[in-house]
C-alpha cells in the first residue's frame, strides 16, 4: 500500500508546485504589467478607445473614402496573385520541413540507437541523436521571425527567405513530433521483420512508416494550419507576399488596402483549416 | 561437420542479475518438428529469440548448420538460417497482404527494390499461387489487419515460405486461435513448412496438439530444461509436473 | 469491396496531387534570375556562423540578456492568465453543455465558436499591430495581442474537453437532480480539469515564443534583444541571445512535460 501511495503524491506535488509557480509568475506580471503601463491604463478603458476602435474598423473598410463597391471588389481581386504567392510559400516550406524531417526522425529517437529497435546498441548513432536533437531544439525555440531577419543578412529578398525560414524552423518542430512517436511506437512489427532479414531502410519502410503515416500526416497537417498563419507575419520581414504589402501599408497608413488584405489573410486562413480538415478525414478513412 | 541442423550448447541468458535461461543444451536434426512446453516466464520466448538471433546469449553457443548464431548480426545471412513467426504480431497490419508475404524477400532485396515492391508488388503470381495453397488467394489485396487470426497466421506462414529458412521457430503460434483453427494452423505447419532440409521448433502449451503434431517435446520449467523426450514417452504425469 | 477500392484509388490520385503541388510550389518559390545568397552575403554567412566562438558572455550583455527573459516571461504569463480568465466561461458558454434551453444554446454555441474561430485566424503580431493603431503603443498591447488569439485557442480546446468527459458521470448527477449548469461545475469541470491543465501548459510554450517576438512592436523581451544586437551586426551578441532564448525555451518544455505527465499517471 505504502509503494502505491508514493508515486501518487511526487506527481500531486509537481502539479501543485507548478500551479503555485504559475499563479506567482502570473500575479507578478499583472503587477510589473499594470506598473509598467500606468499612464496608459487610464487611456485604456476611456470612451476614447471606442472611438478609436470603430475609426479602425471604418478605415479598414474603406468607409471613410469614397470608394465605390466594385473598385473595392476590383483592388481587392488586383491582391489576388499575394495570396496566391503566400499559399505556394506555405506549401513549399511545410513540404521542406516534412521530408527533412522525415529523412532524419529516425536518428532523433531514442530507440533507434539502444537496443531496444534493433536488439543491439549502436554507440556511434548516440553522438548523431544528440547532434540531431540539438538542432530540433535550436530551430524550434527561435521563432520564425527572428530566423527569417538573420537570414535576411544572406540571402537577396525574396519569397524564398520566408520559406526557408519557416522550412528550418518546422524541421524542428516535425523532427521532434516525429521521433517522439518513432519512440512510442509498437516495435513488435518491426522486430519481426528483423527476424526475415530487413535492414534499416527496408524495416522504415515496412513496419514503422506504415504504422505511423497516418500519425505524420496528421502533425504535418496541423502544422501547416500554423505555417499559413505564420508566412504573412514573416512576409513583413522579409518582403515577401501578403506581408510586404501589409507593411507597407501599414507604414502610410493606407487603411483601407490593409482591410483588403487583412480579408485575403482570413480568407487563406480559412481555406487552408478547412482543407486540413477535409484531408484529415480522408486519412482517417484510409487508415 | 555434424549431423544435426541445431546445437544449443549450454545456453544461459541473464537480464541483469535476473536469470532467464540457466545452462540449456539439446540438438534437433533435420526435419524434425519439436515441441517446447513450460510455464509461462520459463523462458520459453528468451530461448526462441536468442535462436531466431534477435538477443544474443550470456553464455554458450548456438549453432544451425553448423554456423554460429551469436556471431550473425539481425540480416540476410541469418534470415536464410532462421525465420520466425508468434502469436499475433508477425505481420504488420497496416500493409497488404501480398506486402506482408513478400516481406520474406527483405533479405535479399535492395532498399529500391523494397520500395517499387511497395507501390507494385513483384512476383504477385507466385504469391497468389502460395495462398491458394493456404486457402486464403482471395485475401491477397487486404489489408493485413482486416484478417482473421486464422487468416493472418497462414500469412504469416506464407511470408516464411517465401523467406526458406532452415529452421522455423514459432512462439505459441495457435494459443489465441480457437481449437478447429488452432487444429488448422499445426496441420499447415506440418504439412507445409516441415520439408526433410528444414525443422520446425513450436512453443505450446496444448497437449493434445503436441502429442498429435510434435515429434519430440522439451520441457522447460525455471530456466531449465526437465526433459527432452519423442512424444511416444509423454504422459500425464510429466506434464502436469511441468505446469505446477 | 468496391468502396475500398474507390478510397484506395482516391487516396493514390489525391497523394498525386499533394505531391504535384508541393513540387510547384518549390519550383515557382525558386524560380528567379538572381542568385540565392545575395553579393556578399556568403561572406556574412560564414562571418555569422563563426562569431558563435566569440559569444558575448561578458556579466553586462549577460544581465541584459537575462533581464529581457524574465520580461519575455512576464509579458507571456500576463497574457495567458487574462486569455484562461476569459475563455473559461466563453469556453463553457460555447460548449453547449451549460445551458439546456436548445435555442438559446444553439446562437451561443454558434456565435461564440465563430468568434473563437475569427481570433484564432489571425497571428498575434497582426492583432499587435492592429491594437497599436487603436491605443497606441503600451505594454498592454503586447499583453492583449497575446491574449486574444489565445482565448481562442484555449475556448475551443476548453469547449471541447467538457463535451469530451464520459458521459456516465454526468448522466448519474442529472439523473440526480442536478441541472445542466450544475452538472458542468460538479461534473464536467472536475472530470475535464486534468486534459484543461495539460494543454494549458502545452500552450505555454508557444506563449512564451509569440512574447518574444512582441519586441517588433518595440516590446521589451528577448526578441528586440537579439534584434537590437542584428542591427548592430554584433553577432557575437546575438548568438549570446539566440542561446538565452533557446535556454528559455527548453526550460519551459521540460516543465511543461514534466508537469503534464504528472498529470497523466
Amino acid at each position: 500500500m505504502n509503494q502505491l501511495q508514493k508515486p501518487l503524491t511526487i506527481n500531486k506535488i509537481i502539479i501543485y508546485i507548478s500551479l503555485g509557480i504559475a499563479a506567482l509568475l502570473s500575479i507578478t506580471s499583472w503587477g510589473y504589467i499594470l506598473f509598467q503601463s500606468r499612464f496608459h491604463l487610464s487611456d485604456l478603458f476611456s470612451k476614447d478607445t471606442l472611438i478609436q476602435t470603430n475609426q479602425l474598423i471604418t478605415k479598414l473598410m474603406g468607409l471613410d473614402q469614397d470608394l465605390s463597391l466594385t473598385s473595392r471588389l476590383s483592388s481587392w481581386f488586383d491582391l489576388r496573385h499575394l495570396a496566391y504567392e503566400t499559399l505556394l510559400m506555405s506549401i513549399c516550406s511545410i513540404g521542406l520541413a516534412g521530408i527533412i524531417a522525415l529523412t532524419t526522425c529516425m536518428f532523433a529517437s531514442r530507440n533507434f540507437h539502444d537496443d531496444t529497435l534493433f536488439g543491439y546498441t549502436r554507440p556511434a548513432l548516440k553522438i548523431i541523436y544528440f547532434l540531431i536533437r540539438s538542432v530540433y531544439s535550436f530551430t524550434r525555440a527561435i521563432p520564425e521571425l527572428i530566423l527569417a531577419i538573420i537570414l535576411m543578412l544572406f540571402f537577396t529578398p525574396g519569397i524564398w527567405v520566408a520559406a526557408i525560414a519557416l522550412a528550418i524552423h518546422n524541421t524542428g518542430v516535425l523532427g521532434k513530433l516525429y521521433s517522439e512517436c518513432i519512440e512510442d511506437m509498437e516495435i513488435t512489427s518491426v522486430k519481426s521483420l528483423q527476424t526475415s532479414g530487413a535492414g534499416g531502410g527496408q524495416l522504415l519502410l515496412y513496419a514503422i512508416l506504415p504504422q505511423l503515416l497516418p500519425q505524420f500526416l496528421t502533425y504535418l497537417l496541423y502544422r501547416w494550419e500554423v505555417v499559413i498563419r505564420t508566412t504573412v507575419v514573416v512576409g513583413l520581414v522579409s518582403s515577401a507576399g501578403l506581408g510586404r504589402e501589409f507593411r507597407l501599408s501599414f507604414s502610410y497608413f493606407h487603411y483601407a488596402d490593409l482591410g483588403l488584405l487583412l480579408l485575403w489573410y482570413v480568407l487563406l486562413v480559412i481555406s487552408v483549416d478547412l482543407t486540413c480538415s477535409l484531408l484529415r478525414k480522408l486519412i482517417s478513412i484510409r487508415f | 561437420m555434424s549431423n544435426n541442423l541445431i546445437e544449443v550448447d549450454g545456453v544461459t541468458k541473464y537480464y541483469g542479475a535476473d536469470p532467464a535461461l540457466k545452462d540449456v543444451s539439446f540438438s534437433v536434426g533435420r526435419g524434425e518438428i519439436i515441441g517446447i512446453a513450460g510455464p509461462s516466464g520459463s523462458g520459453k520466448t528468451t530461448l526462441l529469440n536468442m535462436i531466431s538471433g534477435l538477443s544474443k546469449p550470456s553464455a554458450g553457443s548456438i549453432k544451425i548448420s553448423d554456423k554460429d548464431i551469436g556471431k550473425l548480426k539481425p540480416g540476410k545471412e541469418l534470415a536464410a538460417l532462421v525465420g520466425m513467426i508468434d502469436q499475433q504480431y508477425s505481420i504488420v497490419p497496416e500493409l497488404n497482404v501480398i506486402n506482408n508475404v513478400l516481406a520474406g524477400n527483405l533479405g535479399n532485396w535492395s532498399l529500391l527494390k523494397s520500395l517499387v515492391s511497395l507501390i507494385y508488388p513483384l512476383e504477385r503470381e507466385k504469391v497468389s499461387l502460395m495462398l491458394k495453397d493456404l486457402g486464403i488467394e482471395d485475401k491477397i489485396n487486404n489489408k493485413a489487419a482486416h484478417l482473421s487470426g486464422g487468416e493472418q497466421q497462414r500469412v504469416s506462414i506464407a511470408r516464411l515460405l517465401i523467406q526458406n529458412p532452415m529452421v522455423v521457430l514459432a512462439d505459441e503460434p495457435v494459443s489465441s486461435l480457437d481449437p478447429t483453427r488452432a487444429e488448422d494452423i499445426m496441420q499447415l505447419i506440418k504439412s507445409k513448412l516441415v520439408t526433410e532440409n528444414r525443422s520446425v521448433i513450436i512453443t505450446l502449451h496444448n497437449t493434445k496438439l503436441i502429442q498429435n503434431y510434435c515429434s519430440r517435446l522439451i520441457g522447460i520449467k525455471e530456466h531449465s530444461v526437465v526433459f527432452d523426450v519423442s512424444s511416444d514417452h509423454i504422459n500425464e504425469e510429466m506434464l502436469s509436473e511441468l505446469y505446477k | 469491396m468496391k468502396q475500398i477500392s474507390n478510397y484506395v484509388e482516391s487516396k493514390k490520385i489525391l497523394t498525386l496531387i499533394l505531391v504535384a503541388a508541393f513540387i510547384w510550389s518549390v519550383m515557382t518559390i525558386f524560380n528567379t534570375d538572381q542568385a540565392l545568397i545575395s553579393y556578399d552575403g556568403f561572406s556574412t554567412l560564414l562571418n555569422f556562423l563563426w562569431s558563435i566562438f566569440y559569444l558575448d558572455i561578458t556579466p553586462d550583455f549577460l544581465f541584459i540578456c537575462f533581464k529581457a527573459v524574465i520580461q519575455t516571461i512576464l509579458y507571456a504569463f500576463a497574457g495567458l492568465s487574462l486569455a484562461i480568465i476569459i475563455a473559461i466561461p466563453v469556453g463553457i458558454l460555447s460548449s453547449g453543455t451549460y445551458i439546456h434551453n436548445t435555442y438559446i444554446n444553439n446562437t451561443f454555441v454558434v456565435v461564440l465558436r465563430f468568434l473563437l474561430a475569427a481570433t484564432r485566424s489571425i497571428h498575434e503580431l497582426v492583432w499587435a499591430l492592429l491594437l497599436v493603431s487603436i491605443i497606441g503603443l503600451s505594454p498592454m498591447v503586447a499583453v492583449l495581442a497575446l491574449t486574444i488569439p489565445y482565448v481562442g485557442i484555449l475556448g475551443r480546446i476548453f469547449a471541447e474537453q467538457l463535451r469530451d468527459v464520459p458521459e456516465q458521470p454526468i448522466r448519474a448527477l442529472l439523473t440526480n437532480g442536478a441541472n445542466y449548469p450544475k452538472a458542468v461545475i460538479y461534473g464536467r469541470i472536475p472530470l475535464a480539469m486534468p486534459n484543461i491543465i495539460s494543454y494549458i501548459f502545452y500552450r505555454l510554450e508557444c506563449g512564451i515564443r509569440s512574447a518574444a517576438i512582441m519586441s517588433f512592436i518595440g516590446i521589451q523581451g528577448i526578441g528586440y534583444q537579439i534584434h537590437l544586437s542584428l542591427l548592430d551586426l554584433k553577432f557575437g551578441q546575438v548568438w549570446t541571445g539566440l542561446i538565452c532564448l533557446t535556454i528559455m525555451v527548453i526550460v519551459v518544455d521540460l516543465w511543461s512535460t514534466t508537469v503534464r505527465k504528472a498529470l497523466t499517471t
